[in-house]
């Protein structure tokens, strides 16, 4: 019987709409339970005096397993030197890595910052097994993955073919099959073009060999998305991505919410990491920020939410997309090495090592879009901060970006240090918006769990909730986050207390405890008379393209550590 | 001025990596005996000190000054790693073999390995000197895996008695490489400069990759590396006081790298492979 008792703690819980009360939280068998039922004498008191207790953390989009991060850690040694933490037994295995870290350091410092469910967005559905085998390695935090679905030939020849149901069909048996949440869609129908033609297209081009645009490819994964009623739609990162002038690609993507028939109002699409689709002008040189736009089309479309692929200037990262027409790009800009991988008939991937710089205009420009999208819409429950890990930013540098939200003095710290010209043309330094810990405590934990549909048991701490639960060393009555930003930084880099799943697993930011989440994977209904025809489909297109067979495919409940499968009603008619 | 000098005597023979790096004279500079006794020591993942592992002989209180202190490693092992680590001053001798980096991101001051050294010696070393005796390992003042090239040896001197293995110089941008006897393969690869005198043979594709700098090989050479221009035949050459009196081979590149580094093959030892660029040389054609 484990029970843990929270006392006297300001709870920022948004689902349940506690700003900042003074409540007790009790656990029991890992779930959060009402304080009558737990008997103080016997539970675990923690007294929480002073200190702030929030759900625990969601990132919505962060690329930690798949065979794309492999050849990340793989091609850069350098990014491992210097970085080895020892282990420290029987809690802590060995640490390594800085944009690439090891499995256990990517579990280990979701902890310390007190996250507890972390999406892997992109993977292919034939290397998906290895996706899962390195998800099941990641320590402590919860996980789900998205699959690549964009330039999959089979998804491509269905929406030529023209048949929605048939094709919902098929993405739901390819949720269910690699044991993935939802749909990924990476530089729509961009990887047929680049494995054809050696290069990238734009919303309303041609995909070669196929007589349809990525504008189709949208609107009918959308449709089909529609059908299933997945809780997460469609997971977008936009074409152009990296280009000047871009921002207009996303305005168009995210206009296509409208001409999808929509069955809920649930929103329709994510467009992620939007700060690389947010560039206006016509070359790198006279680069500008197109947030306002973006913001602007956000406040009108209410069927679309954003994550920010905020950069955090001064770091290295690690390119890693499934955008390989990009990356080649970049590779040529940076000159200095660079990883391709194609995927057989589903997807191709890039990787090229990038750094950050502060006196770089462009790089000032980045920096600039992603806060101007954030502060603009002030929406917190449908703009979610993220680093696209490792592309833009750590996501261990989450509370230096979430500092940047909560306080105008720490923007206005770095923006001495940043390209001048770049500030000159952007309208950031005339903000002032400043978010509360209430809006942070939306962005990182309520919406990420109402976008991901999983908000009944994660990112609140209601009854009946799961026991993921973190505690802040920082009294927000005491203390003006915005005028003293740096003690929140320190306080949410390294968690006071993280319960996971009723276990205290760090203390005074320290791993005492390793224990495994779980994997969540979306498990669509399909009718039966459908099935049947889709296996005959299957069996045809397995022949004609892939280099396995279709049984080797499927991947098992048994193969994955901890599978959690999340029934779905779909609307498929047979 | 006078020189204070510290013994050291393994007490029992290593059987893993031992890591030295904090047994420099800047770090016993100004402490006790007992204090430097207690100067941490990694026994593999075991941490340790000095005194665990060595038998110590030295003044009671040492200088202050680094450059009066000298640090005898009275019987070496293949498994100490880290002699000199970052140094600045003063002088390190190992009395038999040293391990893995020795003089890794050394700023002065001198080593002597009378010995044999493995991998990584003088990598990443911005001044001072290294002398060995016996033969090194690969990547002699190189990089480490995966660094852009010139982030290896940006300075100071390194000379070898013995042979070396691959990959001499890996990466470097400035300083002395001299091998006394042969080396392996790829040597100078990725250099932007300083300079590489190979007075033995040397293996596959000297200097490929090189985007400035000098590479010399006094004798033979496996096989030429295709992307260079061939320049000229010099009747003889002297770089850095050492003469040789036999006619080389000037190459220029690597093109691949577009690079402006100058490769000197010794023309006797090579001439079969050499004949075939003279001829292009001499008749003027377009190479």
């Amino acid at each position: 019987m484990n029970e843990i008792l929270i006392k006297n703690g300001f709870v920022y819980d948004p689902i349940n709409g506690i700003n900042g009360e003074v409540l007790d939280i009790a656990v029991r068998d890992g779930r959060i339970v009402d304080p009558s039922r737990v008997d103080p004498s016997r539970a675990l008191v923690i007294d929480a005096k002073g200190k702030v207790v929030m759900p625990g953390g969601i990132d919505i989009h962060s690329h930690i397993a798949g065979p794309k991060v492999n050849i990340g850690r793989l091609m850069r040694p350098e990014d491992h030197y210097l970085t080895n933490k020892p282990h420290k037994l029987p809690h802590r295995r060995a640490e390594t890595g800085l944009t690439v870290p090891n499995v256990f350091r990517i579990g280990y410092e979701y902890a310390r910052m007190g996250y507890t469910l972390v999406v892997e967005p992109a993977t292919p559905p034939i290397k998906t097994r290895h996706t899962h085998e390195e998800l099941d390695d990641i320590p402590i935090i919860d996980k789900a993955a998205f699959v690549l679905v964009d330039s999959n030939w089979l998804a491509l020849d269905l929406i030529t073919e023209g048949s929605r149901e048939f094709l919902a069909a098929y993405f739901a048996w390819l949720l269910s099959v690699t044991k993935t949440y939802s749909l990924k869609l990476v530089d729509p129908g961009s990887d047929v073009a680049w494995i054809l033609t050696g290069r990238g297209i734009d919303i309303d081009d041609q995909i070669p060999s196929y007589n349809i645009t990525p504008r189709d490819v949208v609107r009918e994964m959308g449709n089909a998305a529609q059908l299933l009623n997945l809780p997460h739609k469609l997971h977008i990162h936009c074409n152009r991505l990296g280009y000047p002038g871009n921002y207009l690609t996303t305005l168009k993507t995210m206009d296509i919410a409208k001409d999808i028939s929509r069955l809920s109002e649930a929103p329709a699409l994510h467009i992620t990491h939007v700060q690389f689709t947010g560039y206006k002008g016509d070359s790198w040189s006279t680069l500008e920020s197109g947030g306002e736009d973006i913001a602007k089309a956000l406040k009108i479309n209410k069927y679309v939410t954003l994550d920010l692929g905020q950069v955090i200037l001064g770091r290295s990262a690690t390119t890693m997309t499934a955008d390989a027409p990009f990356e080649y790009v970049l590779y040529h800009l940076t000159r200095w090495k660079w990883a391709n991988a194609d995927t057989e008939v589903e997807s191709a991937a890039g990787i090229v090592p990038y750094s950050y710089k502060k006196r770089s205009y462009v790089n000032t420009i980045q920096w600039v879009i992603g806060l101007e999208i954030a502060l603009l819409t002030r929406d917190p429950w449908r703009v979610v901060p993220t680093t696209d890990h490792p592309n833009a930013g750590l996501f261990k540098d989450y509370p230096i970006l979430l500092s940047w939200l909560i306080s105008r003095k720490a923007r206005e710290e770095l923006m001495k240090d940043v390209n001048q010209r770049a500030l000159r043309k952007a309208i950031l330094p005339s903000l002032d918006t400043e978010f509360s810990l209430y809006e942070i405590a939306i962005m990182t934990r309520a919406a990420p769990a109402k976008l991901l549909g999983l908000d009944k048991f994660k990112g609140h701490l209601g009854v009946g909730a799961d026991a993921d639960i973190a505690i802040y060393d920082i009294d927000p009555k005491e203390l003006d986050l915005s005028r003293n930003y740096e003690k929140f930084v320190k306080a949410f880099k390294k968690a006071w207390l993280v319960i996971k799943n009723g276990e205290i697993v760090v203390r005074n930011g320290e791993i005492v405890k390793t224990i495994y989440g779980k994997t969540y994977y979306a498990e669509p209904s399909i009718p039966e008379e459908l099935r049947k025809e889709l296996d005959v489909f299957l069996r045809k297109k397995f022949k004609e393209y892939y280099s396995v067979s279709l049984d080797s495919f499927y991947i098992r409940d048994h193969e994955l550590r901890n599978p959690v499968k999340i029934p779905i009603e779909t609307k498929i008619k047979g | 001025m006078s020189i204070a000098t510290f013994s050291l005597y393994f007490k029992t023979k290593p059987v893993v990596l031992i890591d030295v790096r904090h047994i420099t004279p800047d770090e016993i500079a100004g402490r006790n005996l007992s204090d430097v006794k207690n100067i941490t020591v990694w026994d593999g993942g075991r941490k340790t000190s000095l005194s665990d592992l060595f038998d110590i002989n030295g003044p009671e209180k040492a200088p202050v000054n680094p450059e009066q202190i000298v640090v005898v490693f009275e019987t070496g092992s293949s498994k100490l790693c880290f002699v000199g680590y970052r140094m600045s001053n003063g002088k390190i001798i190992v009395k038999g073999d040293a391990g893995h980096l020795v003089g890794y991101k050394m700023k002065g001051g001198s080593i002597v390995v009378e010995g044999n050294a493995r991998d990584y010696v003088g990598a990443k070393m911005k001044n001072g000197s290294i002398e060995i005796r016996g033969n090194v390992g690969h990547r002699l003042g190189g990089k480490l895996l995966g660094e852009k090239p010139g982030k290896g040896m940006k300075g100071g001197t390194i000379i070898v008695h013995g042979n070396a293995g691959s990959d001499v110089g890996f990466g470097m941008e400035k300083g002395l490489i001299i091998v006394e006897g042969n080396t392996g393969n790829l040597t100078g690869s990725d250099i932007m400069g300083g300079t590489i005198i190979v007075k033995g043979n040397s293996g596959l594709y000297p200097g490929v990759g090189m985007t400035g700098g000098r590479v010399i090989i006094g004798g033979r050479v496996e096989a030429i590396p295709p992307s260079f221009y061939a320049d000229s035949i010099v009747p003889s050459i002297s770089i850095r006081g050492i003469k040789f009196d036999k006619p080389f081979m000037l190459f220029l590149g690597d093109v691949t790298a577009g690079g402006r580094g100058l490769l000197y093959l010794s023309y006797e030892d090579n001439k079969e492979q050499l004949d075939y660029y003279r001829l292009l040389i001499e008749d003027g054609a377009d190479i």
